[in-house]
């Protein structure tokens, strides 16, 4: 079996046509080798995450101000929309030119949301990254247990997951490409995890031990941190919304949150990003570090809202008055000042019952 | 206006509609066939604001005072089903299903029924603590991956029944002497089995204040499926005692679910054992047979909806728990 160039199927023209093949033994084998060594030596991705972190602060800054030459922009767009309003009014213009003057703002306003929502996403991936180190670490480790057992089909599928993408160039060595899904880590058992149950089966079985785990946690009388709810296995899986609406109504300051689907498919936006911020966890009533003693009653108020007991909150600065960002109810726990009062919540609870 | 989303040609959401229509109620269908032509706009902090626009239509989120939704799997659209996975069209569809999944939790409009309150009916112990709670009888239940248990616990009852724990669909079934050689099998998966009750069955629709009852005879193990085991099945409408009524409403009221469909049972000694509430009823099949018009109370539920959203809805979101 051979992988051919695509050229052959793409090019009418005979001469642009490619006549270079692989074998897909060869080609397939070089790329597991390559996946499985990262895997087993994940601190080569933690240093890749680190590497780019430390350049992060000035994509950060650079980023920022592309996002605020954009809502001048849209703010333009804004008054020049309610100008031609006025023009209406005032029957210096008829009502097809306003519509042509709205539709063409209109236009502009979603190709600016487009552009947001994606500085957006850089931004975000820029913040979010170092966070989620110590669970790239054991997410690589899990791949790494399971893939020793993984037919072809499954090592297939595993692909698809980590979006690896090999790039065959004939006489070039093999590129790959991957990615690990940081942000779908979460702590539940998805049908992905179950290798061990054949495929037409896993998604029956992922929801039948969701079922009980979620039942059985709830039913347990010890300490934990955070109690199952509905929807979630640690806490309320609450989206963003859910949060800013709830922080705001509880009289804290908020980032207004802002979510634009856009019939094209291509245009998704929030609002509003921190320029410097601060991370304020909750254990058990208490906060972690040293932190301003309002934003930590503030996060108490909303652990207390949301029925929680560990609530990691990200405010956009350290002073009184900063406003809510984000809350994460399964926050990463190994930070040095977080590990003893988890422990602390644990030793205090377990003697008291 | 009330907004209605899901797909147009289901039969309980189209009853639903056609009740809306004939009572005079301002309605709007976002069909969830639609979704790739479809906008929304989410705008929130201590105000919830956001637009939804479809092809002819622009709708202000905050002109919603009710919502009754029966939506689809997205990812089973036949639109969606042949795009290719983290395409354009698939990313739109899943955001967009985000995007107002989230206003549906917290608009302080009525919602029948609020996701999340769906979502805790996704455990059947769960429910099962629920049930009993509000005062009915509820089946000797074992969720195990031990073989041996099962064996134990199919010998100490003799008629056993098994069926799914979370809220995936499955066809309760006796257990028989053909199963036994599956039992190795449940180190995979935990299972769980109940004690076979004797008795009449009723499906109970509450909706608001209003219930409904039927009671139901068929030969079949589940009588959902009695046409596939070639069994009849026979559906008339019943009288709940007032007693029997509220437990049902209480139950309803306390999964924070205002229309369910409940699944009772009545021994012939005069117990009644509830199953299992479901959140999102598809009532049509029940009304056919009885000509209780469920849909309208439906319709009218929705219809007053600003004066029951406000007293069912507090200042802040709760959780059930």
């Amino acid at each position: 079996m051979y992988y051919r160039c695509s050229s052959r199927t793409t090019f009418t023209e005979p001469s642009k046509r490619c006549k270079g093949y692989v074998s897909a033994n060869d080609a397939e084998e070089r790329v597991w080798q390559a996946i499985e060594q990262v895997l087993q030596q994940p601190e080569i991705i933690a240093a890749e995450v680190s590497r780019q972190q430390a350049g992060a602060k000035e994509q950060r800054t650079e980023i920022l101000r592309e996002i605020s030459l954009i809502e001048d922009t849209m703010a333009k767009c804004d008054r020049e929309e309610q100008r031609w309003a006025q023009a209406y009014v005032a029957e210096v213009i008829n009502l097809t030119e306003l519509k042509g003057y709205r539709s063409e703002i209109a236009t502009r306003r979603h190709s600016l949301l487009a552009q947001r929502h994606d500085l957006q996403t850089n931004l975000d991936n820029v913040g979010h990254a170092l966070e989620h180190v110590e669970a790239l670490m054991g997410y690589c480790e899990r791949v790494r247990q399971q893939w020793q057992t993984f037919d072809p089909a499954e090592k297939r599928r595993a692909f698809e997951a980590l979006n690896v993408r090999i790039t065959w160039t004939p006489g070039q060595p093999l590129t790959i490409e991957g990615t690990i899904p940081l942000g779908e880590i979460v702590p539940v058992p998805l049908e992905q995890d179950l290798s061990h149950i054949i495929p037409a089966d896993r998604a029956y079985v992922a929801a039948e031990m969701n079922a009980f785990l979620r039942f059985w946690l709830r039913e347990l009388s010890c300490p934990m941190l955070n109690r199952p709810t509905p929807n979630g296995f640690a806490g309320p899986q609450w989206r963003h919304e859910q949060w800013v609406h709830t922080a705001a109504r509880l009289g804290i300051p908020v980032l207004r949150s802002y979510r634009h689907i856009a019939s094209t498919g291509a245009c998704a936006a929030k609002a509003h990003v921190p320029a410097e911020d601060v991370t304020v966890t909750i254990v058990g009533g208490q906060h972690v570090g040293a932190v301003d003693e309002v934003l930590a009653k503030q996060v108490r108020r909303l652990a207390d809202a949301a029925g929680v007991d560990l609530l990691a909150v990200r405010f956009n600065g350290a002073e009184v008055g900063s406003c809510f960002v984000s809350a994460n109810p399964w926050p990463d726990i190994t930070p040095i000042a977080v590990t003893p009062a988890v422990l602390d919540y644990f030793g205090e609870r377990s003697e008291s019952g | 206006m009330i907004l209605l989303w899901g797909l147009p040609q289901e039969r309980p959401i189209a009853l639903v509609h056609e009740a809306l229509h004939r009572l005079g109620f301002p309605v709007i269908f976002l069909d969830q066939r639609q979704v790739l032509m479809t906008e929304v706009e989410l705008s929130v902090d201590s105000m919830i604001r956001g637009m939804l626009r479809t092809h002819d239509e622009t709708i202000d989120l905050n002109a919603i005072t009710a919502v009754y939704l029966r939506p689809y799997d997205w990812r089973r659209l036949p639109e969606i089903e042949k795009a290719r996975s983290r395409s354009s069209a698939w990313r739109h569809a899943l955001e967009f299903e985000d995007v107002l999944a989230s206003w549906l939790e917290i608009t302080p409009a009525l919602v029948v029924n609020r996701l999340t309150a769906m979502a805790a009916t996704n455990s059947k112990p769960d429910q099962a603590s629920h049930i009993r709670a509000c005062g009915f009888e509820v089946p000797e239940t074992l969720i195990t991956t031990d073989p041996a248990a099962a064996q134990a616990f199919w010998d100490k009852y003799s008629t056993v029944i098994y069926k799914s724990i979370s809220g995936v669909r499955s066809i309760v079934s006796h257990l028989t002497p053909e199963h036994a050689h599956r039992f190795a099998d449940l180190v995979w998966c935990p299972t769980q089995f109940q004690q076979y009750i004797p008795g009449h069955d009723y499906r109970v629709h509450v909706v608001g204040h209003d219930v409904f009852a039927c009671e139901i005879t068929s030969e079949a193990d589940d009588y959902r499926y009695a046409a596939q085991q070639g069994a009849y099945v026979d559906i008339r409408a019943s009288d709940l005692s007032q007693d029997m009524a509220d437990h049902c409403r209480a139950l309803a009221a306390t999964m924070n679910l205002l229309v369910a469909g409940i699944d009772l049972r009545c021994t012939p000694d005069g117990q009644w054992y509830c199953f299992e509430i479901n959140p999102s009823p598809a009532f049509s099949s029940y009304q056919a047979a009885t000509n209780q018009p469920i849909d309208e109370a439906i319709a009218r539920l929705l219809g007053e909806s600003s004066r029951l959203a406000l007293r069912l809805w507090p200042s802040l979101p709760t959780q059930p728990y």
